[in-house]
């Protein structure tokens, strides 16, 4: 495999049982993504984004085949031992944004931080600088139920980002918000992409998405149907 | 810690009218269990208060087999010397020295059995409430001749203070039968139906006259200074009084029936304390698995971002322990108003009788530190253990079933 390859899936499968019925969700995917890639997986409704990001993520375990992330196998983990790579490995940004309601925002953001033992001085100087980043800068202190779609998906974003993560997952990031909000958040982003070298993998339908990614991978039926690359 | 403390705080403050139902409703729990015990602590104190404050005597000293025989030449052995002694012993608060003798009493329209009592009024003011419990005439004034009986024996006899009866008794020495006569000085009303239907009593030295018995006595009756020394075995008061001849018996030993109430309390009170938690176990169980479906997609978002199991799990214990104690916060304040409230006037059982003990007052709660903290403690380490079975419930999700699930 690849060193550069911060992702790589080889002959990953996925099949639910429903009563007698067998549904395969996912047929062998091999897939490799390299450190920085902005890639977004494409497809419609029922075509394995958000199972094969869950396998990436090791949120599922695959019916055969492997997931290394960032170089490390993780089908042997323990689920302590998967919480922690996680932890230490990998950003969520989820679809409902999905932050604690009775968090505030600083706190939803130190959490992460807070699971990796980073003492209270430098979690609050890292939460305070990440949120400027996002332009949440004087919102700390409100909850999430006070703030707008977007700026709790800056949260979330931000909640992503401020462990620096070698990867992020984002599921359908701008599926509940307006386009606009959706395009700022894609260039913030982006953004921090090309600022952080951090590699983003997105599942989404939206086209914005789409358009602003560098490398598209489409899925239909479980299966890769295309993985084209485009200049930035 | 104190982030997720934060986080249990805020957590349970999310429903709050679920919150405070759960924990009025295992609040009223340890409310009851505070209750239960107070009543019945008030209840046995009250029934050992008369046991022994009214005329027993808190423990009592005889000589061996007198009180199977009621022998009257079974003094107490070595008597004037042991009372001293007991008088200046540091346990002791008072004693007072009696004579104890079956007795024929006769006024000229009726006669009954009684048993008759030799007392010191000076001695026996301090331990038994017979001077208080006079509701005509006077309690053995300096008159020789003077005898106290009940109301109801008062009324059996058909007499007054004042009329004369005669008393006849068998006496120490042979077991001849000595007789008297009497006035009668007066005539008590104590509540109790032993006390005025079958004692009369006379002063110790006209007993000692009457029952030949010199400057002997048969019982001597003991208030010591903590009560607790009549239940404590292990006292150096009983090896020190108990032999030499005579014996030595705390209330327990003397009313057994009020000691095996005292052990059937506890073993209410532990049963009741049982059966109230499990009533709380699930209360709480139901409380936090009501919550935990709830956010069942929350929880999963936790272990996606890295949240460790046992960390997950902690966070349910530390729920947990807020609502725990929420609870017993309330619950010892429900406890303590309806203790307050109940002790105002009291339950009125007066007259009933009870392990062999009339009750004289009404039952008021008894506020022990235990109902306090014992229980309280009690409550929150077994809420924790209760709360274990969500928290590993939710710890043994997997993130991507847990974020599948919602309500």
């Amino acid at each position: 495999m690849d060193k550069e390859n911060v992702i790589e899936t080889k002959g990953v499968t996925k099949t639910y049982q429903s009563g007698e019925v067998k549904v395969h969700a996912l047929h062998p995917v091999d897939l490799a993504v390299a450190r920085g890639e902005f890639t977004a997986i494409a497809g419609p409704s029922g075509s394995g984004k958000t199972t094969l990001l869950n396998l990436i993520s090791g949120l599922d375990t695959p019916s055969s085949g492997k997931v290394r992330l960032a170089g490390r196998e993780i089908g042997a983990m323990s689920q302590s031992e998967l919480s922690d790579f996680r932890r230490d490995h990998i950003g969520f940004i989820f679809q409902a944004y999905n932050l604690i309601p009775v968090l505030t925002v600083e706190e939803n953001v130190e959490y992460v931080l807070l699971l990796r033992g980073v003492p209270p001085g430098e979690r609050a100087e890292r939460v305070k600088r990440i949120l400027e980043e996002v332009g949440l800068s004087g919102k700390h202190g409100r909850f999430p139920s006070q703030l707008s779609g977007g700026q709790q998906q800056r949260v979330a974003i931000a909640r992503a980002m401020v462990s620096g993560p070698d990867i992020i997952l984002a599921d359908e990031p701008t599926a509940n918000l307006d386009s606009a909000t959706g395009a700022a958040l894609m260039d913030m982003m982006r953004g921090l992409n090309e600022g952080r070298g951090m590699t983003f993998l997105f599942s989404t339908h939206d086209r914005m998405i789409m358009e602003k990614s560098t490398r598209l991978i489409a899925l239909k039926d479980g299966r890769i149907d295309s993985d084209t690359r485009r200049q930035r | 810690m104190g982030f997720y403390l934060r986080l249990a705080w805020r957590n349970n403050l999310r429903n709050k009218r679920r919150t405070f139902l759960a924990a009025l409703a295992v609040g009223l729990g340890l409310a009851a269990l505070i209750f239960t015990d107070a009543v019945s602590s008030g209840m046995l104190k009250g029934l050992i208060d008369t046991a022994t404050g009214t005329f027993m005597g808190q423990a009592q000293l005889h000589r061996r087999g007198f009180m199977d025989t009621m022998d009257p030449d079974l003094h107490v052995k070595d008597g004037p010397r042991l009372l001293e002694e007991l008088r200046s012993d540091p346990l002791v608060l008072r004693a007072a020295p009696r004579s104890l003798s079956f007795a024929m009493i006769a006024s000229p329209t009726n006669s009954g059995s009684v048993m008759l009592y030799g007392l010191d009024p000076e001695a026996e003011r301090g331990v038994s409430r017979l001077e208080k419990a006079v509701k005509k005439g006077d309690f053995l004034k300096e008159d020789g001749d003077s005898v106290v009986i009940g109301r109801r024996l008062a009324e059996t006899l058909g007499v007054e203070p004042g009329d004369r009866v005669v008393i006849t008794a068998a006496a120490a020495g042979g077991g001849d039968l000595a007789q008297a006569l009497f006035r009668v000085g007066g005539v008590l009303d104590s509540g109790s139906r032993a006390m005025d239907s079958d004692m009369a009593f006379i002063r110790l030295s006209r007993a000692q006259k009457l029952l030949n018995l010199g400057d002997n006595f048969h019982e001597i009756a003991v208030d010591f200074r903590s009560v607790k020394t009549a239940e404590d075995k292990t006292s150096p008061f009983w090896r020190k009084y108990g032999g030499g001849g005579n014996e030595a018996k705390g209330w327990p030993e003397l009313v057994p029936e009020l000691a095996a109430a005292k052990d059937l309390n506890a073993f209410g009170i532990f049963l009741t304390a049982v059966i109230l938690s499990g009533i709380v176990a699930l209360g709480i169980m139901n409380a936090l698995f009501m919550s935990l479906y709830e956010r069942m997609f929350e929880f999963g978002v936790l272990r996606a971002i890295g949240t460790r199991p046992w960390r997950l799990g902690l966070m349910i214990v530390g729920e947990a322990a807020v609502l725990s104690a929420l609870s017993s916060l309330l619950g010892m304040l429900i406890g303590y108003a309806a203790c307050r409230i109940v002790g105002i006037h009291g339950l009125d059982y007066t007259g009933v009788d009870y392990a062999g003990v009339t009750m004289l007052q009404p039952i008021r709660p008894v506020y022990r530190a235990l109902q306090y903290w014992l229980y309280p403690s009690a409550l929150f380490v077994f809420t924790l253990l209760v709360s274990l079975y969500p928290a590993v419930y939710a710890a043994r999700m997997s993130p991507v079933k847990a974020m599948r699930r919602s309500l």
